[in-house]
């Protein structure tokens, strides 16, 4: 535990909490069920990323960016099987 | 060099040697002294307190917003015994100061050690000057400056002044953050 | 038969030691006390001091510095020197100065039987004396529990104890023949009576200066003893300025122990690996102590630097600590975990502002080493081909090959102690956010079930209840699919509770909050000193729904 700069886990639970409070005023059901892959994931980046330097805002940003690759990979997917079936 | 990031401010306090901000918003004095440090850099920092204090990713955002990447360097006083040795060991370097009044004693032995360094400073207290001592350690050369929160913005209290007399100067906090826009300066005020 | 000395206090030209078998003793002498001072004749002037010695001591940075041993008659003077004067060297207590320049150890026979071994204990009678109200352990009650060396006895009335030392509670302590009490309600660390023993016989402190202090009161006088017989004087407080940094070197080095969040599920045939005592081996093995870090580049780190030259005056120490708690684990458990506790506290006190023989570098330097060796040892695990699982601190979970091996791989590599444990299952809990949770699991340890962060302290009694009798029918669980399949059972346990919650005992309703026992009644919560009033069954039974539902979410896994 850090003695002057935050508790990172903490650190990143407010990055969290402030983007929660922002897409609950969107009425987006997109982004809230990103929220919830990204609140999954996000510790598993933080415990990647514990020897480097990295803001815990670029830290819930970076984990977004992983939540959609994995959402695009999953349709992308879902794509090849559908035509890969219509010529069949 | 110390700087207050606001322009016409820094006019005002040009000429003393200690510059103390005090404020009763807790935030609204962290979010402006990292920003002070952030711009300020290359400083020298000196952080009371057992926890917290500095929070290394906000400086460097403002060092970002800023575009200044100079170093900051720091030492910090956990307990009030090590206060006045830390700040000694800066030595005659311009100094920040964060909370030097964190223990509520020994005042004297730290105000010496204050002013012992011929560098200038800038002291953070999360004091209320007002009701736990209005009239201690304020030297001819020292000026306080208290912030005050409103609806729209904040404002500086210019509560004790070398060159001035008491005035307040309104800003948005926009401003703090770095969207100013110039305005006309310090002309607006007065 | 020889008399152990129990406790010993000053009085005016000696010391009155408590014997066993009730018996006292004065012994004449008077006590040590050491003052930096420029003008020792001055307090010659007190009619209580008698005389005094010029000392060359030296600080802990190695800087020579001349003090004066005024030997005093009584504590009056000791105390009226202590206003007046810059007194140093009272850790070790200046009794206990006392006690060793005499050759007395507390808890040692008079004639001084060696009490350094661990084998080495006093034969004395002890004893835990509380009274019981219908709530539990109180201040008032009537009925009084009493352990004495190691047997438990309820008294409908008042208690006929006599016994050497005592740990009592409220009343208990007015019914109770001892030549040393200890009053429970003015402790502040977590030993038994027998761990305050043990405590005042290896900082050879007096019981009653030991008996209501912190945990960081007998570790500091253990690193003082050192001090003291290297002859570095012991200030009241050291004045730190710490070395000057960048913000982001600060950064670098201002982390705790490493932290992986585990993966999330049940995990079949899994084995827990423990360092022994991480971060205290570390200190040893590091050398790691104030005057160490940074004195000279023997061993140089990103951080910091270690002295090697000289043994620092914490690795010291808790070296024989360490020892001293492994040899006392096949002994007697009490002890061991009155030692445990010194030793957990050992390296947060590096960082402590007001540590006499820590800094925060010192501080630094630990998590510095412990990050490290976890990583190795989680390098090591990926190249014998098992699955690290979760690692915290100094503790981790793998899965896969062959674990003997890797544990002798780590600790070849690492010159550290390992312990391991194989756990039939484990799950990892998720918090109610559904994100990993690092210190939460339950899992089933060859039959005994560890369930972390479960039951938790300020639970109603019936609820414990319920939970503990659920762990109970997971215990005979062999793997995570017997795991899932045990929720009906857990079901069948909630009904019975929820119809034992409409007439169950009073104690069941208790809920112990910062050590006050409280129930909810139908007009809300009342202090259960005040007597049982009725309950709320319809609380009870949502506690014990919402407790079930928790147990099986994390069951379901």
């Amino acid at each position: 535990m850090g003695r002057t700069q935050p508790s990172y886990t903490r650190a990143v639970n407010e990055e969290l909490e402030r983007v929660e409070r922002i897409i609950s005023r969107l009425n987006s059901p997109i982004l809230s069920s990103l929220l919830e892959e990204v609140k999954k994931k996000v510790r598993y980046v933080q415990s990647a990323s514990y020897d480097e330097f990295v803001d815990p805002y670029d830290l819930v940003f970076f984990t977004l960016i992983w939540a959609l690759a994995e959402e695009c990979e999953k349709w992308k997917n879902m794509y090849l099987t559908h035509t890969q079936q219509k010529e069949e | 060099m110390l700087s207050t990031g606001f322009p016409y401010l820094d006019e005002i306090i040009k000429r003393d040697e200690i510059v103390e901000f005090y404020s009763l918003d807790e935030d609204l004095l962290r979010v402006f002294y990292h920003k002070v440090i952030a711009i300020s850099a290359p400083v020298f920092v000196v952080v009371v307190s057992e926890r917290g204090g500095l929070d290394p990713y906000l400086v460097r955002r403002f060092q970002n917003v800023f575009d200044n990447h100079s170093e900051v360097y720091v030492r910090r006083a956990f307990k009030v015994e090590d206060v006045p040795e830390t700040i000694k060991a800066m030595g005659d370097n311009e100094l920040v100061v964060i909370d030097p009044y964190h223990h509520r004693k020994d005042y004297d032995k730290i105000l010496s050690a204050l002013r012992r360094g011929k560098g200038r400073k800038f002291i953070f207290s999360f004091m209320d000057r007002e009701r736990e001592g209005s009239i201690f350690g304020l030297h001819t050369a020292h000026s306080v400056i208290k912030l005050v929160k409103g609806k729209r913005g904040f404002k500086f209290v210019i509560v004790k002044s070398v060159t001035t007399r008491e005035i307040e100067i309104p800003n948005s906090i926009w401003e703090l953050y770095g969207k100013a826009v110039d305005d006309g300066g310090l002309l607006r005020y007065l | 038969m020889e008399e152990y000395v129990l406790d010993a206090y000053p009085t005016k030209g000696g010391v009155k030691l408590l014997l066993s078998n009730f018996k006292e003793k004065f012994v004449k002498t008077t006590f040590p006390v050491y003052a930096i001072t420029d003008n020792p004749e001055v307090v010659l002037q007190h009619p209580e001091v008698k005389y005094y010695e010029e000392e060359k001591w030296r600080t802990l940075e190695g800087k020579e510095v001349t003090l004066y041993r005024f030997e005093v008659e009584s504590f009056n003077a000791y105390y009226y020197m202590r206003k007046r004067l810059n007194i140093v060297n009272e850790i070790p207590t200046v009794l206990s100065q006392t006690l060793y320049r005499l050759g007395i150890r507390p808890f040692a026979t008079l004639s001084g039987e060696e009490g350094e071994k661990a084998s080495y204990f006093p034969k004395i009678t002890m004893a835990r004396v509380v009274p019981l109200d219908w709530y539990g352990e109180s201040l008032h009650g009537d009925t009084f529990e009493v352990e004495i060396n190691g047997e438990r006895k309820k008294f409908y009335g008042y208690p006929e104890v006599e016994a050497d030392v005592v740990e009592c509670l409220g009343k208990a302590c007015d019914h109770v023949k001892a030549q040393v009490k200890v009053r429970m309600e003015k402790k502040r660390s977590p030993v038994s009576i027998k761990g305050l023993v043990e405590w005042s016989l290896i900082s050879r402190t007096p019981l009653h200066e030991i008996a209501y202090a912190t945990i960081g009161k007998a570790l500091t006088t253990n690193e003082a003893w050192v001090a003291f017989k290297r002859k570095v004087l012991i200030p009241k407080v050291v004045p730190r300025v710490e070395k000057l940094r960048k913000l982001e070197d600060i950064m670098n080095a201002d982390k705790g122990g490493l932290i992986l969040f585990p993966q999330t599920g049940c995990f079949d045939n899994v084995y827990q690996v423990d360092f022994s005592s991480m971060y205290p081996s570390l200190i040893v093995k590091y050398n790691i102590s104030a005057e160490t870090v940074d004195s000279c580049d023997d061993i140089t780190t990103e951080l910091h630097s270690i002295c090697l030259k000289e043994k620092g005056i914490v690795p010291e120490a808790l070296e024989w600590l360490i020892k001293r708690k492994t040899e006392l684990k096949k002994i007697d458990k009490e002890r061991a975990e009155a030692i445990k506790w010194i030793l957990v506290a050992s390296f947060g006190y590096l960082g402590f502002r007001n540590s006499r023989f820590g800094k925060i570098e010192a501080y630094e330097m630990v998590t510095y080493f412990a990050r490290k060796t976890l990583r190795k040892t989680m390098e090591i695990a990926e190249k014998m081909g098992l699955s690290t699982l979760h690692g915290i601190i100094d503790s981790l979970v793998v899965k896969g090959g062959n674990v003997d091996r890797f544990v002798e791989e780590v600790e070849k590599e690492t010159g550290l102690k390992l312990d391991y444990k194989r756990f039939n299952w484990i799950i990892f809990t998720l918090t109610r956010e559904n994100t990993p949770y690092p210190t939460r699991y339950i899992g089933n340890r060859e039959g005994e079930i560890i369930a972390k962060g479960l039951i938790r302290e300020n639970m109603p009694n019936i609820v414990k209840s319920f939970l503990e009798d659920s762990l109970n029918v997971l215990s005979s669980t062999r793997n995570c699919e017997e795991v899932r399949g045990s929720v009906r059972k857990i079901r069948e346990l909630l009904e019975q509770y929820k119809r034992r919650s409409v007439n169950g005992e009073p104690s069941d309703y208790v809920i112990w909050v910062k050590g006050i026992p409280y129930v909810r009644g139908i007009k809300g919560f009342y202090k259960a000193t005040l007597g049982f009033r009725g309950k709320d069954v319809d609380y009870y039974k949502r506690y014990l729904e919402r407790a079930y539902e928790d147990l099986t979410k994390v069951i379901r896994c």
